[in-house]
């Protein structure tokens, strides 16, 4: 069996498939006359793994070495800058309730920035002028324009 | 006489003070928005949608026509002074737009580009008026069981568009009718496929996992390449401003109005298609004036004509892509299905009956689509000044800015965190989903039509209709039947000319819709299915008596 990416896909696939038709079991039934909860996602899930199958059989059928597999430092180099973007996006809000949106959006978009474009010291300055003009731009609009009680976070709020 | 009474009962909601203002602002931020290029329109419209939730329906949907027609036609300025187009929509255009420009007249391109938008989002806004009222009428005739149908067949058209990677393109349909399933089911409120997290009960609303799908995976793809994510939004071409030369442009532009009027109808009629969208009609418009110009040679060098066409059909699709919404509540793009959640979020749900029900937002939503083109045309040249300062910005500080007004303008939705965790992890997943290449609308146009669908097969279950309900009814018939034509579509269009069968594909199609058209009511339209039969009849007959080398 060929492990390209294609036939990992189609594995996943069907293992999702797998694990929602099973929890459709798990469901109430239906009353008399109205259509079951399970229904609906079943028709999805029959045509879904199918499909499914075909994919997994094409990729089996596919050339060797249309895509050069990558190592795991590789793949992570490639890949690298949005890995860590959606890492510093999920610091955001996981230390939303902590630091509120306006310190937390700081924190994040300038942290972005200087990631994505370099630490020197001009490129930090130019990253924390354009945090600080668009964070605390948006936030008052939202905030005092547009009336969104947006989160504050315990290190801002006021008792 | 009752589009005119309409007209001017919307007429005095939308030509406020505030609201023409809040418009001139959009097509500003739309034009400018369509001018960068990687930075697509529909995420400029869902950059602008939170800011619309505090204004009226009418208000808000105007604002956003507005950054739409805008960032149609913004993508012309990039396309023409430095060959990269905008956004897609504007791909054909810099076929001809940038060597005219090179060739010492960017004033005449941009002028001739400018007024084809116009042209041709006048036109759709004159078709949108006239035939979306018409279309919602046959919509009324829709039973739940013709609804399920046709979203079949979006879906379905939808996955066949993606070409090569159709089979990933229905697994993604498929996937993203799954996703919508996850929450509650439509008829009980049970909880399904929730595996115990009591909050994921609520389900994913849509404009969250439309942002994360969409327009978060796609900023995040591309800043991959650290190199390009470092460029300017520009390229390194120095764009300086120029003066569009308005009048003797129009009068260019008026002399061949045969191709601005066959490219606004074509770009209309690719509109209505699910899917197809501004993309396709560019590059269709183009060719189709290539063929039916006396000098196609002179395409690729400069041709008016070929600036004039993907450019009146381009602005012409939105008018095509807002009809079938307006008359049927269905999305049938990224564009349509944001303005789908604008208009919920307003408590407004489109429906066929939308436009009789509430006759002063509707026609507020189609002259706020004309009057956006007359503001279009009025505020191109100051935005080529600021097209030029935007061009200097770097990939990479958008990325990041507009990651975070994403976050906002999604907890702004409904005030809830869970709504930034919903863009969080469809962020993830179609940043995965593009890297596997999966094509994402087909997911994201599942997400939105799922519970859609899953709400009219409620429906026709509820009223104990059997499966033969598919075959009986006309509508559902007709889009059943298209849906099957529509999977064979891809391989029809690839071997077309070397494969014997596709010569007969076409009038195969046309006598077999002529079926359900015929069991249609009324007088007409089974006299035009009798025609569509005879027309296909004589088409196959003619295919079978040519010698085999003329095919």
């Amino acid at each position: 069996m060929k492990f390209n990416q294609d036939t990992i896909t189609a594995l996943c696939l069907l293992v999702v498939c797998g694990v929602v038709f099973a929890d459709t079991f798990r469901m109430d039934p239906a009353m008399f006359g109205q259509m079951p909860a399970t229904l609906w996602p079943r028709m999805i899930l029959a045509p879904l793994a199918l499909l499914s199958v075909l994919l997994l059989v094409n990729a089996q059928r596919a050339e060797a070495g249309d895509t050069p597999c990558k190592s795991l430092s590789e793949w992570f180099s490639y890949y690298k800058n949005p890995i860590v973007c959606f890492f510093l996006f999920f610091l955001f809000l996981i230390t939303m309730p902590i630091m509120g949106m306006l310190l937390g959006g700081l924190a994040y978009v300038f942290l972005t920035l200087s990631f994505l474009g370099g630490w020197s010291r001009a490129k930090l300055i130019q990253h924390a002028l354009v945090t600080l003009i668009c964070v605390v731009g948006m936030w008052l609009i939202f905030t005092q324009a547009l009336g969104v009680f947006l989160p504050e976070g315990i290190l801002l709020r006021v008792y | 006489m009752e589009l005119f009474g309409n007209i001017a009962l919307a007429a005095p909601e939308l030509f406020t003070l505030t609201t023409m203002a809040l418009m001139m602002l959009g097509t500003l931020v739309g034009l400018l928005a369509g001018a960068i290029p990687g930075f697509t329109i529909a995420m400029a419209v869902v950059l602008v949608l939170p800011f619309t939730f505090a204004m009226s329906p009418v208000q808000g949907l105007a604002t956003m026509i507005a950054v739409y027609v805008g960032g149609l036609s913004g993508g012309l300025m990039s396309g023409i002074l430095t060959g990269i187009p905008g956004t897609p929509s504007s791909v054909a255009t810099t076929f001809d737009g940038y060597p005219m420009a090179k060739s010492g007249r960017p004033g005449l391109a941009l002028g001739i580009g400018v007024w084809s938008s116009f042209f041709g989002g006048i036109i759709a806004s004159i078709v949108l008026m006239l035939i979306a009222p018409q279309l919602a009428q046959i919509g009324l005739e829709f039973q739940p069981v013709d609804f399920f149908a046709l979203v079949i067949f979006a879906l379905t058209v939808t996955a066949s568009l993606a070409g090569d990677q159709m089979l990933k393109g229905l697994i993604g349909g498929l996937l993203g009718l799954l996703i919508a399933t996850i929450g509650s089911d439509v008829v009980f409120g049970l909880p399904r496929f929730t595996f115990g997290i009591d909050q994921a009960t609520r389900g994913f609303a849509f404009l969250p996992v439309l942002v994360g799908l969409f327009a978060f995976s796609r900023l995040l793809n591309d800043v991959r390449d650290p190199s390009s994510a470092g460029q300017k939004l520009g390229g390194d071409a120095q764009t300086t401003v120029v003066h569009i030369d308005y009048i003797h442009s129009a009068k260019v532009v008026l002399k061949r109005y045969v191709n601005v009027i066959r490219s606004s109808l074509l770009g209309v009629f690719v509109g209505v298609l699910p899917a197809a969208g501004s993309t396709i009609s560019n590059i269709l418009a183009y060719d189709q004036a290539k063929k039916s110009s006396k000098e196609p040679e002179e395409f690729g060098k400069g041709a008016v004509d070929g600036i004039i066409a993907p450019e009146a059909a381009n602005n012409a699709t939105a008018g095509g892509a807002l009809i079938v919404m307006m008359a049927l509540g269905l999305p049938g793009d990224i564009m349509t299905a944001i303005m789908l959640g604008a208009l919920l979020v307003h408590d407004v749900i489109p429906s066929p009956s939308f436009i009789s029900d509430e006759p002063t937002i509707a026609y507020s939503i189609f002259l706020a689509f004309f009057v956006a083109n007359f503001m279009m045309l009025g505020l191109q040249s100051l935005t080529l000044r600021g097209f030029v300062l935007v061009t200097k910005v770097k990939m990479y500080m958008l990325t990041a800015v507009i990651l975070f007004y994403c976050a906002l303008g999604i907890f702004a939705l409904n005030n809830i965190g869970y709504d930034m965790w919903t863009l969080f992890i469809f962020g993830v997943l179609g940043f995965i989903m593009r890297a596997l290449g999966f094509p994402i609308v087909p997911i994201v146009l599942g997400v939105v039509l799922g519970q859609i669908a899953e709400t009219r097969l409620s429906q026709v279950f509820a009223r104990g209709d059997g499966l033969d309900i598919f075959l009986t009814r006309p509508w559902a018939l007709f889009f059943i039947l298209l849906s099957v034509f529509s999977i064979a579509f891809p391989s029809y269009q690839k071997l077309r000319g070397i494969a014997d069968w596709t010569r007969y594909f076409v009038p195969l199609l046309m006598i077999v819709l002529a079926l359900p058209v015929f069991m249609m009511p009324g007088i007409i339209r089974p006299i035009i299915a009798v025609v569509m039969a005879l027309t296909g009849i004589v088409q196959i007959f003619m295919i079978v008596r040519a010698p085999k080398a003329a095919g």
